[in-house]
């Protein structure tokens, strides 16, 4: 099985929307952003580790002028390219600069009022309104719902609307509590709401047939191990490490965006990400693994859960552990 | 925003039981060939009230084992995941039931 490793890029921090869960902190007046070459090199050396999806993120990737360079550049290098976008800005010409890409992932918060409460008003019908074009220019795309403790009864609703519209894919996201996201602790769904998310997904799978792939990004909690330290030494960094982040400041580090700085690989206006994951891979990945995943790990035997959250375990982990790493 | 539960408000979620016998035989679809079990969990013995577990399959067995899981009656979810993108060479079949 060729499992999904990857890349993850935030290359600016602009977005057109200020929504209240946002957990890059993106909006309107947020200038930062990456130069296209630093993060064109990083593609590159990102393949070469083993990486084999580029997913786009932002801020709102759309607002990148140079994001059909990205896409092109990891298709060529045999990558599997996705954007995820809040949707309101698709037009024609947009669309035609996405042409090749496997997927474009929509943000979808629920019914239009519930969308319109976490985004903006106005911001579903915004988003809703580009759907046809989307399908007309024929490109594979799903939509991205953002689960709170509070939604998951909107879920069905989604999985309809994702069926009328077309879509191949629903992706059921729990909250991350980073960024504005940090001001919505309350609505992070718990353990138990995660496992009645994987439980209402699946009923749903049922109803909406196969075309909707309804995913929640969620383990088997039963099923998670590490893997052997032989595996260790002799597997590509990025069966190792994944999904790599690089955020619009440059900053690579391991699982979610806005993890512990502690455990960074570096920046791309520091040296490469080559150089980074060299770094990384030598000097600090075994305490990474000792610290962070084996203790992630040890938590959730711990609370006996079903299902978990695993990249939030590693940030809460990672934030809880102290750390004694070379770049503290 | 309330602070309810959203799963509160699915009454559906609560139903659903499984026994002993149904629990044997879809353990059984494990040792089949190209049906691999990789995750398993029951909750409540003797009087499984919960149950949950996912099996990876061969494309091409997909279909027939749906079938089976949902001849078995008390098997109310099933999420099938492919894997291996353009071609799919492993499919996750995922199944729960029970409240
Ligand atoms: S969540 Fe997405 S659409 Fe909303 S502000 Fe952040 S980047 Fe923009």
């Amino acid at each position: 099985m060729d499992s999904a490793r990857v890349l993850q890029v935030h290359p600016l921090g602009r977005c057109n929307l200020s929504c209240l869960h946002c957990y890059s902190s993106s909006g309107p007046a947020v200038t930062e952003e990456l130069e296209t070459g630093l993060l064109l090199g990083a593609i590159q050396d990102a393949a070469q580790e083993g990486y084999n999806v580029l997913a786009v993120s932002g801020g709102e990737p759309l607002l990148y002028r140079e994001l059909s360079q990205l896409i092109e550049c990891a298709r060529n290098l045999g990558m599997t390219a996705t954007v995820t976008t809040n949707g309101t800005l698709l037009n024609a010409r947009r669309l035609k600069s996405l042409r090749g890409l496997d997927l474009l992932a929509i943000s979808l918060d629920g019914t239009p009022d519930s969308h319109d409460r976490m985004r903006g008003r106005g911001s579903f019908l915004q988003m809703a309104r580009r759907l046809e074009q989307v399908r007309a220019a024929g490109l594979p795309f799903g939509f991205i719902f953002t689960l709170t403790m509070q939604n998951l009864s909107e879920l069905e609703w989604i999985a309809r609307f994702a069926l009328d519209q077309g879509a191949a894919l629903l992706q059921v996201h729990p909250l991350e509590l980073a960024g504005r996201g940090r001001q919505m602790s309350e609505h992070r769904p718990d353990e138990e709401e995660l496992q009645w998310a994987v439980v209402e997904a699946a009923r749903l799978q049922t109803v909406v047939g196969p075309s909707v792939v309804i995913h929640v990004d969620a383990l088997p909690a039963g099923g998670l191990r590490d893997i052997g330290d032989c595996e260790y030494q002799s597997l590509p960094f990025a069966f190792l490490l994944h999904p790599l982040i690089i955020e619009s400041d440059g900053t690579v580090v391991p699982a979610e965006h806005g993890f512990d700085r502690r455990w960074k690989l570096g920046s791309l206006y520091d040296r490469s990400l080559a150089v980074s994951i060299q770094q990384f891979r030598a000097e600090r990945l075994g305490a990474f693994r000792k610290q962070i995943v084996a203790g992630a790990l040890t938590d959730a035997a711990a609370a006996g859960v079903r299902f978990v959250n695993w990249h939030e375990a590693l940030t809460r982990r990672a934030r809880e552990v102290a750390v004694s790493a070379p770049n503290a | 925003m309330t602070s309810e539960r959203g799963s509160d408000k699915l009454q559906h979620l609560k139903k659903a039981e499984i026994s002993e016998s149904q629990l044997d035989r879809l353990a059984g679809f494990a040792n089949e060939e190209g049906i691999e079990l990789v995750d398993w969990l029951v909750r409540g013995i003797p009087a499984v009230d919960w149950l949950e577990g996912s099996f990876h399959v061969r494309p091409n067995a997909v279909g027939d084992l749906i079938n089976r899981l949902v001849a078995e009656g008390a098997v109310r979810q099933i999420v099938v995941f492919p894997y291996g993108i353009p071609a799919v060479d492993l499919v996750e079949v995922r199944f729960a039931s029970g409240r």
